[in-house]
């Protein structure tokens, strides 16, 4: 009997073993600790390691680039943050990005800067809403229509915009996301404050009022929702002209920090928007989310590409690491969902 | 247990032919012998020190309270939750720890009340899914044909096997899941609140089926809030309080209210209130050849402070007759008033503004964000896009949110602590405690007590009467029958998705509310 039991209890199959209590208090403690936090730790030790392999990486301008890198792929995932929060994914935002950002130069000459940036942000709202309505209205998965809209503007941008003329870039938008300044005696690129007043309005919205409370209730559970009398279809459609308006404003700022646009300069941003969002802790099957969550997710992947640069290991390197980390990330969280 | 693991690896058996180890056990020895099961999550200790055994041939009753523990302890015997500590033994070799399989092949079953089915696939593919072996093939005609003759031999025709179980009521669907757990002819079947949503006439057929496998030497460790039942089908049992045992009982040697004073740790009395008597004459709802699917012409009228009972066999209509008058399914009829004002056509989003409330029938998915606070739960249907939410606005309703939380008596650290982490019933609580003290009209109630322990069904009926008592009108679909008969003033009893009778004053008695169900219209 005593020579049968012990395979029994070794059995590789099922559950997990019961495991020591240290680890079980250990978790208790983590459960505690808001989820938004762990991404801010991870980039610190990655920030710490890249110190140890070159300690002249552990200085305040290195820290404040790798920051400026990280707000902007935040500006770029703030929308993502939103369209996963309420369960949903947004694939559309790299040819938002590239179509606001095209919309935007095109317009500057006849509409003026002012005109031409509102003109970009309707953009975005028009594809947020055209994904909103089919995804809420027509019942199509949100992974499938995002992307046939990534498509199609693909498409657009293609066949719409003249490449040899771009224009100069207004003087508004540079001051607003180039230009240096000077924040307690730091300075700073303008984008860096920018993107993190526009972080803390966003977190304000989803925590605080009623609208972004209920995204939350759609992405945790959309029938609930629904026979609580919510108005689940224009919560959803809202959620998406928000990710669309906050894709094309993503577009905007990349022009106006990077100077230069082109039809695939948001290709980039289709997995680093979602890896960023991720890494913050959102819970890829909605309900779970935050934008500080999502910042601090992308300076984890600033951090590792800032790390990937250091030790020379190319641009091919950090896609695979990328796809790493959300596949790591997606693991431990998803863990935690089941339990 | 060696040669269990060695079995794993080889295709299982066909569904009804399973290959159990012989254990060295003979008849007149404990099947299962359960010592000192101990279960912590964390520092919250489910489970603290329970013994019991089970005879061959016996019916043990499990009862309890929400939060007694009587789910661990079934998922532990079921090999699906690891104990922390202690053993179990059945015919006389331990079970293997947290492995569903070995215990499974250890000849236990379990039937759980949150239901093992996959919603998205065939009654056919669930059934053989249990005994398929990954490395065979799967042909869905031999399926098909397997689980026919598997619904025919468990008296279960009316079952379709093609049919995807998710479209399936959900006492079909419980049916299902204990054919599938009888399947594989255990030894010892756990039955884990599996009656919950069976009418009378499943529950007979469940007692049925446990009489065929008792009769052959199997044991059933049956666990159930419903009395009534265990009254009539379990040879002995346990009382779980707060993760103990605290008493046992055999067969006829108990009332019910001795049962729930153990229970419940006091002195409780089953008691149903009766229904408040009426101040008004006003109506509340009224509607007139309601159609919509499954609902073939409903003629309603609801007074404000009535209890009205929706009674008859699931599947009959009653669902979808709460869901059309919310408006969560499409619905037509020729006159449609709420509170005098007329309505076609409506959704959830117009119900709610005109003053309905709705607690539908399956709390964790249709009822509750489980991720989000108990606060926030219940402010759901008061959510605008424009106020406050989160904690501004719980600290503003605070006094409204602590008013539902006391009234009903709901177990929780607070508005801030996750409604995930709640109890079955502290849950359902949450789901009808949204639409209390919101000036309602009407109140549509699809079973809240389903599932529940005594002392919550005690709380929500007294919650039920004192909303009738502030002119909210209710409408109560109800799986038991004593609360249409007692607590409700007025039963409408549902047939084929029409009203076949109504039953009131000195009609309004539980034969008549069955004899109603089963499509015999009684002499007036």
């Amino acid at each position: 009997m005593t020579s049968s039991a012990v395979p029994a209890s070794q059995s590789p199959a099922g559950e997990p073993r019961g495991k020591p209590l240290g680890w079980s208090s250990a978790r208790r403690v983590g459960s505690r600790v808001p989820r938004s936090i762990w991404p801010l730790i991870a980039f610190l030790v990655l920030f710490v390691i890249g110190g140890l392999i070159r300690p002249n990486l552990i200085t305040v301008d290195s820290l404040i680039g790798t920051a400026t890198f990280a707000i902007i792929l935040s500006i770029a995932s703030f929308g993502q943050t939103i369209a996963v929060i309420q369960a949903g994914i947004d694939l559309s935002v790299p040819n938002t990005i590239a179509f606001s950002a095209l919309t935007f130069l095109g317009l500057v000459g006849p509409l003026g800067p002012a005109g031409a940036f509102s003109a970009a942000l309707v953009a975005g709202a028009v594809i947020g809403l055209l994904n909103g309505v089919v995804i809420s209205k027509l019942g199509l998965t949100p992974i499938v229509t995002t992307i046939a809209m990534n498509g199609l503007l693909f498409g657009v941008i293609l066949l719409v915009f003249n490449f040899s003329e771009l224009t100069a870039i207004p003087e508004f938008i540079l001051a607003i996301t180039s230009a240096k300044i000077s924040v307690l005696g730091l300075e700073t690129a303008a984008v860096l404050p920018l993107g993190l007043a526009l972080m803390a309005v966003l977190q304000l919205v989803l925590s605080f009022t009623g609208w972004g409370r209920s995204l939350f209730v759609v992405g945790s559970a959309a029938e609930a929702a629904r026979l609580g009398g919510l108005p689940v279809d224009r919560i959803r459609i809202g959620g998406y002209v928000l990710s669309g308006v906050l894709a094309a404003f993503a577009g905007v700022v990349i022009v106006g920090y990077y100077q230069q646009a082109s039809a695939t300069m948001g290709a980039s941003y289709l997995l680093s928007s979602v890896a960023a969002v991720v890494v913050g802790g959102a819970s890829i099957f909605g309900g779970r989310g935050s934008v500080v969550g999502t910042v601090g997710g992308a300076l984890v992947l600033a951090q590792v590409s800032t790390l990937v640069a250091v030790l020379n290991l190319g641009a091919n390197i950090q896609q695979l690491i990328y796809g790493v980390i959300i596949l790591l990330v997606i693991s431990l969280y998803g863990r935690r969902a089941n339990n | 247990m060696t040669d269990a693991r060695v079995g794993a690896a080889v295709p299982a058996a066909a569904p009804g032919h399973p290959d159990l180890p012989d254990g060295p056990w003979s008849p007149g020895e404990a099947l299962l012998v359960a010592t000192d099961l101990v279960k912590s999550y964390g520092p919250v200790q489910a489970v603290q020190g329970v013994s019991f055994q089970c005879n061959p041939g016996e019916v043990l009753a499990l009862v309890g309270e929400n939060g007694a523990g009587k789910s661990t302890v079934a998922k532990m015997l079921a090999g699906a939750v690891t104990p922390t500590s202690g053993s179990i033994a059945v015919g006389g070799q331990p079970l293997a720890y947290g492995s569903v399989r070995q215990s499974r092949q250890s000849g236990v079953r379990c039937a759980f009340q949150e239901l093992a089915l996959v919603p998205d696939w065939t009654v056919a593919e669930n059934l053989s899914l249990p005994d398929g072996a990954p490395y065979r093939g799967f042909s869905q005609k031999k399926s098909v044909v397997a689980a026919a003759e598997l619904l025919e031999a468990f008296d279960l025709p009316h079952i379709d096997p093609r049919a995807t179980v998710g479209t399936l009521s959900l006492a079909d669907r419980q049916l299902v899941e204990i054919a599938r757990a009888l399947a594989g002819r255990p030894k010892l079947l756990i039955l884990d609140e599996a009656s919950s949503a069976l009418t009378p006439p499943g529950v007979a057929w469940l007692f049925q089926r446990i009489r065929e496998l008792t009769a052959e030497g199997g044991s059933v460790i049956y666990v159930s809030h419903r009395l009534g039942e265990i009254a009539e089908i379990a040879d002995r049992g346990a009382v779980l309080r707060d993760g103990k045992v605290a008493g046992e009982f055999t067969r006829g040697s108990w009332t019910d209210d001795q049962l729930i004073s153990l229970m419940a740790g006091r002195e409780a009395a089953r008691f149903f209130p009766d229904p408040p008597a009426r101040t008004t004459d006003a109506t509340a709802l009224s509607v007139a050849d309601l159609r919509s699917e499954g609902v073939h012409g409903i003629d309603l009228s609801l007074g404000a402070g009535e209890i009205l009972g929706i009674g008859g066999l699931q599947g009959h209509g009653q669902a979808e007759l709460l869901r059309a008058l919310f408006g969560a399914a499409p619905a037509t009829a020729d006159s449609w008033t709420v509170a005098g004002r007329a309505v076609s056509g409506t959704t959830p989003v117009r119900s709610v503004r005109h003053g309905v409330g709705y607690v539908p029938e399956d709390r964790k998915r249709e009822g509750l964000a489980l991720e989000m606070s108990v606060g926030e739960n219940l402010l759901v249907p008061w959510f605008k896009a424009y106020q406050l939410g989160g904690r501004p606005r719980l600290s503003r309703e605070r006094g409204w949110i602590d008013g539902i939380l006391g009234a009903l008596s709901v177990h929780t650290r607070g508005p801030n602590e996750l409604s995930g982490a709640l109890s079955g019933g502290n849950q359902q609580k949450l789901v009808f405690g949204r639409w209390m003290n919101r000036s309602r009209t009407v109140i549509l109630l699809h079973d809240p007590t389903r599932g529940i322990d005594v002392r919550a069904k005690q709380e929500l009926y007294e919650a039920i009467v004192d909303l009738a008592k502030q002119g909210v009108g209710i409408i109560w679909f109800s799986t038991e029958v004593e609360e249409l008969v007692h607590v409700c003033h007025r039963v409408v009893v549902l047939y084929q998705g029409t009203v076949i009778d109504e039953l009131t004053g000195v009609r309004l008695t539980g034969d008549a509310v069955v004899g109603a169900s089963m499509g015999l219209r009684a002499a007036a």
